[in-house]
C-alpha cells in the first residue's frame, strides 16, 4: 500500500521540478530590490561598492539556482543578495545624511563667519560716525565759541540791538572837530568791526555819518557824508567787499541829543555802524535822507 | 527492501555531504566580526532587530557546527554577517540622521 502511493507522487514533483523549476521566491524579490536599488541616484552615488557587493551576491544566487536548482541554497543566497541591496540604501541614507550635516555645519560656519564680519563693519561705520559727530560737535562748539568771542568784542563798542540789526555808535573821537580823517585812536574800534565782518561774511552793513547842529547845512550835510565814507574806505581798504558797505550822511537831521549841551553836541557828533542781520540787503534799510 | 535501499541511499548522501562540507569556522569568525563592528556603533539600540537576529543566528551556527551540521552552520554564519552588516549600516545612517554633526565624529570610540 505504502509503497503504491509513494512512487506517483515523487513521479509528479520530479516531473513538475524539470518541467518549470520555479526559483524561490526570495531570488525574484531580491532581483526587484537590487533592479530598485540600481535605478536610486543616491544609492548608486552614495554607496557604489556595495551595490557592486549586492550585485555580485545576486549573481551568486542566480548561478546557484541555474547550475543546481537547488531551491535551498538559492534562497540563501537570495537572501544574502537581499541583505546586500539594503545594506546598499542604508550606507546611501547615511553618508547623505552626513554630506548634509557637514554642509549644514560648514554653511552656519559661513554664516557666522560673514555676520562676524557684517558686526565689525558696522562697529567700525558707527565708529567714523561717532568721530564725524564729535567732529561737528567740536565745529559747532568753536563756532558758537567764535561767535561769542566776536560779538564780545563788538561789545567793547556800544552795541546796541535794534529793529534793523545791531547798531554801534562810533562816537566824534573818531574824527578831529571839522574833519572827516580817522584818528588812530579810532582803528582800534575799526579792526574789531573789520574782524566781525569776516567772521560773517552774510551780514551787510550801513554806515551812516551825522553831525550837531553847528555850521550850515551844506557843511554839515557834506562832513557827514565824508565821515562815513571815510569808515566805509576803511573796511574797504580793510578787505569787506564793496557790495556790503552802504554810507550815507544825514547832517544834523538825526539827533540823539540836545544840541544846546556841550556833551549833547558830541553826542550828536557820530558815525552809526548798522550790522544787518544775516543775508539782508543793505538796500532800503538806510534811514530815509534829510529833508 | 525498497527501505532499506533508500536508507542506505540516504545515509550514504548525508556521510558524503557531512565529509564534504567543512566547519565554517572562516564564516562564523567573519560574521563575528560584523556583530562586533555593529555593536561598536551602537547598533544593539540603534538597528535591534537586525542586530538581535545577527546574534541569534551566530549562536545558531555555533551550536550547528558543534553537532557537525556544517551546511546549516555555514548558511547562518553567513546570513549573521549581513545581518550584522546591514545593522551596522542602519545604526550609522541613524547616527547621522538624528543626531547632530557634534557626535558624528565618536562612532567607534565605544
Amino acid at each position: 500500500m505504502k509503497r503504491v502511493n509513494r512512487l506517483p507522487l515523487a513521479l509528479v514533483l520530479l516531473a513538475l521540478a524539470c518541467a518549470t523549476p520555479t526559483p524561490p521566491s526570495e531570488l525574484t524579490d531580491a532581483q526587484a530590490a537590487y533592479q530598485k536599488a540600481e535605478e536610486t541616484p543616491a544609492v548608486k552615488q552614495e554607496a557604489s561598492v556595495e551595490l557592486y557587493e549586492a550585485r555580485q551576491a545576486l549573481d551568486r544566487a542566480q548561478k546557484e539556482w541555474d547550475t543546481s536548482h537547488d531551491a535551498a541554497e538559492t534562497a540563501h543566497l537570495a537572501y544574502l543578495a537581499n541583505k546586500r541591496v539594503e545594506i546598499a540604501e542604508q550606507w546611501a541614507t547615511g553618508r547623505a545624511a552626513a554630506k548634509k550635516t557637514a554642509e549644514m555645519t560648514s554653511k552656519a560656519q559661513a554664516d557666522a563667519k560673514a555676520a562676524r564680519a557684517e558686526a565689525e563693519r558696522a562697529k567700525q561705520q558707527a565708529a567714523e560716525a561717532n568721530a564725524k559727530a564729535a567732529a561737528a560737535d567740536a565745529k559747532a562748539a568753536e563756532a558758537e565759541a567764535r561767535e561769542k568771542k566776536a560779538l564780545g568784542e563788538l561789545s567793547e563798542l556800544q552795541v546796541r540791538e535794534t529793529a534793523r540789526g545791531l547798531e554801534v555808535t562810533l562816537g566824534d573821537i573818531l574824527f578831529d572837530t571839522g574833519k572827516a580823517t580817522l584818528k588812530p585812536e579810532a582803528l582800534k574800534s575799526l579792526y574789531r568791526l573789520v574782524t566781525f565782518l569776516k567772521e560773517y561774511p552774510d551780514r551787510a552793513v550801513l554806515v551812516e555819518g551825522h553831525t550837531d547842529s553847528t555850521g550850515s547845512d551844506a557843511t554839515n550835510m557834506v562832513l557827514s557824508e565824508q565821515r562815513a565814507d571815510s569808515v566805509r574806505s576803511f573796511l574797504l581798504e580793510n578787505g569787506v567787499d564793496a557790495k556790503r558797505v552802504l554810507a550815507r550822511g544825514y547832517g544834523k537831521a538825526y539827533p540823539v541829543a540836545s544840541n544846546a549841551t556841550v556833551e549833547g553836541r558830541q553826542k550828536n557828533r557820530r558815525v552809526d555802524v548798522v550790522i544787518l542781520h544775516p543775508g539782508e540787503n543793505p538796500e532800503g534799510k538806510l534811514r530815509p535822507p534829510a529833508p | 527492501m525498497h527501505r532499506a535501499l533508500l536508507a542506505l541511499a540516504g545515509s550514504g548522501l548525508c556521510a558524503l555531504a557531512c565529509a564534504s562540507v567543512p566547519p565554517p569556522t572562516g564564516e562564523i569568525a567573519k560574521a563575528d566580526l560584523a556583530l562586533r563592528k555593529a555593536e561598536a556603533v551602537n547598533a544593539a539600540e540603534l538597528a535591534p532587530l537586525d542586530a538581535r537576529l545577527a546574534r541569534e543566528k551566530l549562536e545558531k551556527a555555533r551550536l550547528e557546527e558543534k553537532d557537525g551540521k556544517n551546511l546549516d552552520a555555514r548558511r547562518l554564519a553567513e546570513e549573521a554577517e549581513v545581518d550584522a552588516l546591514l545593522a551596522e549600516a542602519k545604526a550609522r545612517a541613524e547616527r547621522f540622521l538624528h543626531a547632530t554633526g557634534a557626535d558624528a565624529g565618536s562612532e567607534g570610540s565605544k
